[in-house]
C-alpha cells in the first residue's frame, strides 16, 4: 500500500549520506493478533503511542501516526492543523475542524491549479510568512470518499478503512506537480475558514483580526509547548496576511474567489 | 552502525564526538537517545561546549526540539508545586518536594534537561487521607484503576494511586514513606524529617544528601529498566555538581536511614560507569545484612542494567535478559514472598488472558489521539 500511495519516493536502500527524521512502524501486537481478529499497532521512536486497531486500518493509521510522530517531537516550527495550498508562491491555509470539507476542498484545489503542500499540517517557520511542505496523502472521510473517487477517476486511492473512529477514511495520492515541489517552500497570503453548508451560494466574510487571531491559534498543535514564540508567529501571520470565513457549496466558487482574492 | 553503551556515555559527555559522524549513524544516535529520554542530556551538554550549529541543520532541529517540552516542563513544575503547596500546607505536617520536581525546584542544572511524568510528594502518612481530600477538593482526580491495584496501594504501598489535574493534566503521586512498607526495609520516617529543608520559594524538598541517596533506593528498588539510564544520569551530575566528600556524606545519611547497602552500591555502578570523584568510597562499609554474594550479584545485574537498552546498541538481545531478571528481582525485595507468590498468580492470570487476547484487553477502546 506505501508503494501505491507514495509510488517512487518510497525507498529501501538509505545512503549514509540521508538523515532519517524518525523511526517508526506498523506491526503486529503479538503472534495470535496475526491470525485472530487481525490487529495492527503503530510504534514511534520506541514508544507505542495508541492502543491497536483493526488489520485494516494500517495504511490509515501509519498516516496517523506520522501525523503525531511530527506533532510531539517537532519544535522547530510552529505546526497548525491545516491544509495548505499554494499557486506559485502564494500560499493559502486552510484550517478547519472535521466534517467542513476541508479535505474535499483540498483535493479539488489540487486538482485545479493549486500544489499540494500539506492536507493536514501547516509547518510555518517561526516569525515568518513560509510555510513547509509536507506533501502526504490527502485523508477522505466518509460521503468524500466516493465524491473524489468520481472526480478524479485518474487519482490513486488507498483502500477504504471503514468505521473508524472517524468514519470511513481512504488516502489519495498527492499529484506529481506537488511532489516535484515538495523541497520548496512557500509564503502564505491568505487564511481561509471554509464551512460547506448544502445549496447555498458563496458567502464571503473578511475577518477582524481579533476574531482570526483567535480562531486561528485554537487550530495549533504545538501552542502549549512553544509558548511565546507561537503566540508571536500567530500575531505576525494575521497581521501581514488577509483572512475570510468562506461558506460554499460549489468548489469552482472557492476555487475562483481564490484565485481572485490572492494570486493577482 | 551499532553502539556500544560506554561509546554512548562518551558520546553523551563529549558531544564533539558526534560531529564527525554521518548523517545515517547522526539519526541513528538521535533515535537511540530520544527512545532512551537522554537527548535533552546531549543537546545540553552539546549547548554550554557551543558546538549545536556545527551539527548538520536536520540534526540540529531534532537536538533543539529535544529541550522545548522539558524546559517547558520545568516552568511549569514551579507552578505547580506552588499550587500544591497551598492546597497541602495546611493539611499535612509537611509536604516535601521528591525527585524530579525537587531537583527543579532546587535549581539544579541537569534538571533543565529532565522530563517530567509525574510530581512526587511526600507527606506525613496520618494526614494522607485529609490530603487526597484537599486535592480531590483542588480539582485533581484519582486514576482509573483495578479494584486489585486500588486494594495493592492503600495495604502495601508507600502511596496512594496517582492524581491527575482536570483541567491542567498534571499528575501528582502522594507517598508516606519512601518504599512500601510492606518490603519491611522501609525507614522510620521520623529519621527522615532531619533532611528536610525549605527553600527561599518556601517549598521544602530534602537536603542533596538525601536526594542522592532516596534517588539511589528509588533506583535500585524497580522492576522496570527499559529506561533507567537518564535516572542513573541524574545521580553522576549531582555528584559532578557537589564537592569531593558528597559521596561520603551521602553514604552517612545512607547509613543513618537505613539505605547504606543501596547507597554503597550505587557508588560502585556510578565508578565502574564513569570517571568521577567519589573519595575513598571503597572504604564506607555497608552493613552487609545481606549476603556478599548478593552483593556481588546486585553489581553485577545493576551495572549492567542500568546502561541504555535500544536495539542500535550492542547486546540488547542479552540486556533483555537482564531486564526480565532484573524484573524479578525488583519484585522479590519489594515484598515478603507470601504476598508476591499472590500478586504474580492475580497478575500472572490476567497476563495469561491478555496473551491469548491480546495486551489490551483489559483496556477500553481509545480514540488515538488529535488526528484527523
Amino acid at each position: 500500500m506505501c508503494r501505491r500511495i507514495y509510488g517512487d519516493r518510497f525507498t529501501h536502500s538509505i545512503q549514509p549520506s540521508e538523515f532519517i527524521d524518525f523511526r517508526i512502524g506498523i506491526k503486529y501486537p503479538n503472534f495470535t493478533r496475526r491470525f485472530l481478529k487481525p490487529q495492527v499497532q503503530f510504534s514511534s521512536e520506541g514508544l507505542v503511542p495508541f492502543t491497536p486497531l483493526p488489520a485494516d486500518y494500517a495504511f490509515a493509521m501509519l498516516e496517523w501516526g506520522m501525523n503525531w510522530t511530527v506533532a510531539m517531537y517537532e519544535f522547530q516550527r510552529v505546526i497548525i492543523h491545516s491544509a495548505v495550498l499554494a499557486k506559485d508562491d502564494y500560499a493559502i491555509l486552510l484550517p478547519a475542524p472535521p466534517g467542513s470539507g476541508k479535505s474535499t476542498a483540498t483535493a479539488y484545489l489540487e486538482n485545479n491549479g493549486w500544489r499540494l503542500l500539506s492536507d493536514e499540517m501547516a509547518l510555518i517557520t517561526k516569525n515568518t510568512t513560509q510555510v513547509t511542505p509536507f506533501v502526504r496523502p490527502i485523508c477522505l472521510k466518509n460521503a468524500s470518499i466516493d465524491l473524489c473517487k468520481q472526480m478524479f477517476s485518474h487519482g490513486t486511492f488507498s483502500e477504504t478503512a471503514y468505521k473508524t473512529h472517524k468514519g470511513d477514511v481512504a488516502h489519495m495520492s498527492p499529484q506529481r506537480h506537488s511532489i516535484e515541489e515538495q523541497s520548496t517552500p512557500a509564503n502564505i497570503v491568505g487564511i481561509v475558514f471554509p464551512q460547506y453548508s448544502k445549496d447555498i451560494l458563496l458567502d464571503i466574510y473578511p475577518m477582524d483580526k481579533t476574531s482570526a487571531m483567535v480562531k486561528f491559534s485554537e487550530n495549533s498543535f504545538n501552542f502549549n509547548f512553544l509558548g511565546q514564540q507561537s503566540f508571536e508567529t500567530n500575531v505576525h501571520l494575521i497581521e501581514n496576511t488577509r483572512q475570510f470565513e468562506l461558506h460554499y457549496s460549489d468548489l469552482s466558487e472557492v476555487n475562483a474567489f481564490l484565485n481572485e482574492e490572492f494570486c493577482k | 552502525m551499532i553502539f556500544t553503551s560506554r561509546q554512548l556515555f562518551n558520546i553523551l559527555l563529549q558531544p564533539e564526538l558526534a560531529l564527525s559522524f554521518d548523517n545515517l549513524t547522526l539519526s541513528n544516535l538521535i533515535h537511540v537517545l530520544r527512545a532512551q529520554r537522554l537527548l535533552a542530556i546531549f543537546t545540553q551538554q552539546a549547548l554550554e561546549q557551543n558546538i549545536v550549529d556545527k551539527f548538520e541543520s536536520k540534526a540540529k532541529g531534532h537536538l533543539l526540539s529535544s529541550l522545548v517540552v522539558v524546559q517547558r516542563q520545568n516552568q511549569q513544575v514551579e507552578a505547580e508545586a506552588s499550587i500544591i503547596n497551598h492546597v497541602l500546607e495546611d493539611v499535612a505536617e509537611h509536604v516535601v518536594f521528591l525527585k524530579g520536581a525537587a531537583y527543579s525546584l532546587a535549581g539544579y542544572n541537569f534538571s533543565k534537561t529532565r522530563a517530567f511524568s509525574d510530581i512526587d510528594i511526600l507527606v506525613d502518612r496520618e494526614s494522607i487521607e485529609k490530603c487526597e481530600k484537599a486535592l480531590t477538593e483542588d480539582g485533581w482526580i484519582m486514576q482509573e484503576i483495578s479494584s486489585y491495584d486500588d486494594r495493592y496501594y492503600r495495604q502495601w504501598a508507600h502511596e496512594i494511586p496517582p492524581m491527575q489535574h482536570a483541567t491542567r493534566g498534571t499528575f501528582i503521586d502522594v507517598h508516606h514513606n519512601l518504599i512500601p512498607i510492606v518490603s519491611g526495609d522501609a525507614p522510620d520516617v521520623k529519621l527522615l524529617a532531619e533532611y528536610i529543608t525549605t527553600l527561599d520559594s518556601g517549598l521544602s524538598v530534602f537536603t542533596p544528601e538525601a536526594q542522592f541517596v532516596h534517588s539511589a533506593v528509588h533506583l535500585l528498588r524497580n522492576e522496570d529498566y527499559q529506561c533507567s539510564t537518564r535516572d542513573l544520569f541524574d545521580l553522576y551530575f549531582m555528584i559532578k555538581q557537589n564537592d569531593p566528600n558528597f559521596a561520603l556524606r551521602c553514604f552517612k545519611v545512607g547509613e543513618k536511614i537505613g539505605f547504606d547497602y543501596e547507597t554503597a552500591l550505587i557508588l560502585k555502578i556510578l565508578d565502574s560507569n564513569f570517571d568521577v570523584e567519589l573519595g575513598d568510597y571503597r572504604s564506607f562499609t555497608p552493613n552487609l545484612k545481606k549476603s556478599p554474594l548478593r552483593w556481588r550479584f546486585d553489581v553485577w545485574l545493576m551495572t549492567r542494567v542500568l546502561r541504555p537498552y535500544h536495539s542500535k546498541i550492542k547486546g540488547h538481545k542479552i540486556h533483555a535478559f537482564y531486564l526480565f531478571i532484573a524484573m524479578l528481582r525488583g519484585h522479590a525485595i519489594k515484598m515478603p514472598v507470601w504476598l508476591l507468590t499472590y500478586h504474580m498468580v492475580v497478575k500472572s492470570c490476567r497476563r495469561l488472558i491478555e496473551a491469548i487476547f491480546g495486551k489490551y484487553i483489559f483496556v477500553k477502546e481509545e480514540e488515538p489521539d488529535k488526528q484527523n
